[in-house]
C-alpha cells in the first residue's frame, strides 16, 4: 500500500457526507507510508502537547519527548522561562537527555559537552586547539513552546499560527473553567499496541461507552442523551451530564459562580491531532498522543483537580477513587483499541458506516485528509 | 594533610582534612558539600564546582589558566575577584587552612 494510495482513499471516504460517512479505510491505519505521510504533514506542523506545565516546577525541571521522530527537551530554565530545545549534542550527535527530573546544566553523557538551561554551550573539554570550535555560536536549536492554558504545546512548524487561533472556539465553551487553573495531581506513560488514530477516535465517541465501559461508567451513559455537536476547524468535542455519583465531576460547593447544568457538565475535547480533553468542574484527565509505528501509539496520561478541588481537605481521597476509576476505564479502552487493531489485520477489514453518535470521528477523518491530501476536503 | 573549610550558601561550614593531590572538586563531593555539583566530572565543562577562595590565600593558589578563566565567566552565582573551578585546584601543602565559599545551592 503506498502513501498515494492510503491518502485517496482517504479523500474519496471522507467526500461522502455524514449521513451517509463510513469509518476511515484500513490503509490509513496500517500503511508506513501513510504515517511517514502523518508525521511529516500532521505532527511536524501542529500543536503537541507535552503535558501540563505545572509538572514542571523550578529551574531545571525537565522532561523529554519526541515529536515526528525529532528528540526535543522541554525544559524550565533558570528564568523559569519554558522552553523547549533538540535533544541532539552539537558534537557527535548523541541523545543528551532521558525520561524526565531535575537537572542544573544539560551535560552529554558521551564526552560532557554541557549547555546551559536556554540550550547555549556553557563548555566542552579540551576543544581549545580546533580553531572551527566557537562556544558562542555553538547552542541547542530552539523548539516553539508554548503554555497554552496551562498545557505545554510544541510544534517544529515556525509559522504555525499561536494555540489560541488553532484551536479558535475553546474559549467559547469552556473559557469559563479555567483551564490554566488546574493543577496536575498526576502523569503516566504508557505504549499500546494500536495505532494513535483508533486510540484518539475512541476518545472523540462516547457511542461505545455502554458496551466497552459495561463493567465501569458504561450503565451511567444513555445514547439517546449524547449531542454531538459539529466540530470546530482545529477540533472537535461533545458534552455529557453527570449525576452526584462523581462528586468530583461536579462544582465543589465553594464554587459560586457556576449555575445550573454547568455545574454537572462534563466536556471532551479533541484537539487536533492528539490531545485529548476531559474537563469537568472539579477534575481533568488528558492523553496526549505520538504515534510509535503504525501499530503502537505513545501515550501521555495525565490528570488532577479544579483550584476549589484543591483546596478542599478532601480532594486526595475523592481523587484517589477517580484515579482507580479512571485506570478501570483506560484498561477497558486498551482491550477495545486493541482488538480494533488486531482486527484490522483481517483481509476482511472493510470500514462500515458510523453512527451519528461518531461525527467527530467524522470530522477528525476530514482533517486529517485535509493534512495530508491538501485540497481534497471542501472547504 | 592540609585542612579546608567549605562554607556554604547555607551557612553551614564543613573542615576536613584533605589528602594532597585530590581536587578540591573531589573532596567536596566526597563530603557532600551543598553546591558543589560538578555535572561534568571535572572535564572543565559545567561551571558547577564553583568556589571562592579567601582572597588572602588567593595567589598562593596561582592563577586559573585560560580555559579556567572562560568557563569562570559561565558560572551561575556571578564571578568575584577570586572565584575558581574547585576541579582544577589540586590540593598541595600550600593549601592547609584555606577557607573557601560556595556561592552555589
Amino acid at each position: 500500500m503506498n502513501k498515494v494510495t492510503a491518502a485517496k482513499e482517504l479523500a474519496d471516504n471522507v467526500a461522502t457526507p455524514f449521513e451517509s460517512a463510513q469509518a476511515m479505510p484500513a490503509s490509513v491505519y496500517k500503511s508506513p507510508d501513510f504515517l511517514a505521510l502523518e508525521q511529516s504533514e500532521i505532527f511536524a506542523k501542529s500543536w503537541i502537547c507535552a503535558g501540563r506545565a505545572d509538572a514542571l516546577k523550578g529551574p531545571g525541571a525537565y522532561m523529554t519527548l519526541e515529536v515526528a521522530g525529532e528528540a526535543i527537551i522541554v525544559v524550565r530554565d533558570q528564568d523559569e522561562v519554558l522552553r523547549a530545545m533538540s535533544n541532539v549534542c552539537r558534537h557527535r550527535m548523541s541523545i543528551l537527555l532521558e525520561g524526565r527530573g531535575t537537572t542544573r546544566t544539560i551535560t552529554c553523557p558521551y564526552h560532557a559537552w554541557t549547555y546551559s538551561l536556554d540550550g547555549s554551550l556553557r563548555g566542552a573539554p579540551a576543544m581549545e586547539l580546533n580553531g572551527s570550535f566557537c562556544k558562542k555560536d555553538t547552542r541547542l536549536p530552539a523548539i516553539r513552546c508554548v503554555d497554552w492554558k496551562g498545557w505545554i504545546m510544541l510544534t517544529l512548524d515556525d509559522s504555525l499560527p499561536e494555540p489560541d487561533v488553532v484551536f479558535a472556539g475553546v474559549d467559547d465553551l469552556v473559557g469559563y473553567l479555567d483551564m490554566s487553573s488546574y493543577v496536575e495531581t498526576f502523569r503516566e506513560e504508557h505504549r499500546w499496541n494500536t495505532n494513535w488514530k483508533i486510540l484518539a477516535e475512541n476518545f472523540m465517541e462516547s457511542y461505545h461507552l455502554p458496551m466497552c465501559h459495561g463493567g465501569t461508567i458504561g450503565g451511567a451513559t444513555k445514547l439517546k442523551d449524547m449531542v454531538c455537536p459539529e466540530g470546530y476547524p482545529g477540533f472537535n468535542y461533545h458534552h455529557i451530564l453527570k449525576d452526584d455519583t462523581v462528586p468530583l465531576a461536579l462544582a465543589h460547593p465553594t464554587n459560586t459562580v457556576l449555575e445550573g447544568e454547568d455545574r454537572r457538565r462534563t466536556w471532551l475535547l479533541a484537539l487536533y491531532p492528539s490531545l485529548m480533553i476531559t474537563l469537568t468542574p472539579g477534575y481533568f484527565w488528558y492523553l496526549s498522543l505520538v504515534p510509535d509505528g503504525p501499530d503502537h501509539v505513545k501515550i501521555l496520561y495525565g490528570g488532577g483537580l479544579s483550584p476549589e478541588f484543591m483546596q478542599d481537605p478532601k480532594a486526595p481521597e475523592y481523587f484517589a477513587a477517580l484515579k482507580a476509576l479512571l485506570d478501570d476505564v483506560n484498561e477497558e479502552d486498551k482491550g477495545c483499541t486493541e482488538r480494533v487493531w488486531q482486527g484490522l489485520q483481517s483481509r476482511f477489514a472493510v470500514p462500515g458506516p458510523l453512527s451519528h453518535l461518531e461525527r467527530p470521528n467524522y470530522e477528525f477523518a476530514q482533517w486529517i485528509s485535509g493534512k495530508v491530501s491538501p485540497g481534497s476536503v471542501p472547504a | 594533610m592540609p585542612r579546608i573549610t567549605w562554607i556554604c550558601a547555607s551557612g553551614r561550614e564543613v573542615e576536613a582534612e584533605v589528602a594532597v593531590g585530590r581536587t578540591l572538586m573531589e573532596a567536596a563531593r566526597g563530603l557532600g558539600i551543598e553546591g558543589i555539583h560538578s555535572e561534568c566530572g571535572g572535564n572543565l565543562a559545567c561551571a558547577t564546582c564553583h568556589v571562592v577562595v579567601d582572597p588572602a590565600r588567593a595567589a598562593a593558589l596561582g592563577s586559573p589558566d585560560a580555559m579556567e578563566d572562560d568557563m569562570l565567566d559561565m558560572v551561575d552565582a556571578g564571578r568575584e575577584p577570586t572565584s575558581r573551578l574547585s576541579c582544577q585546584l589540586t590540593v598541595t601543602p600550600a593549601f592547609d587552612g584555606l577557607r573557601l565559599t560556595v556561592p552555589g545551592v
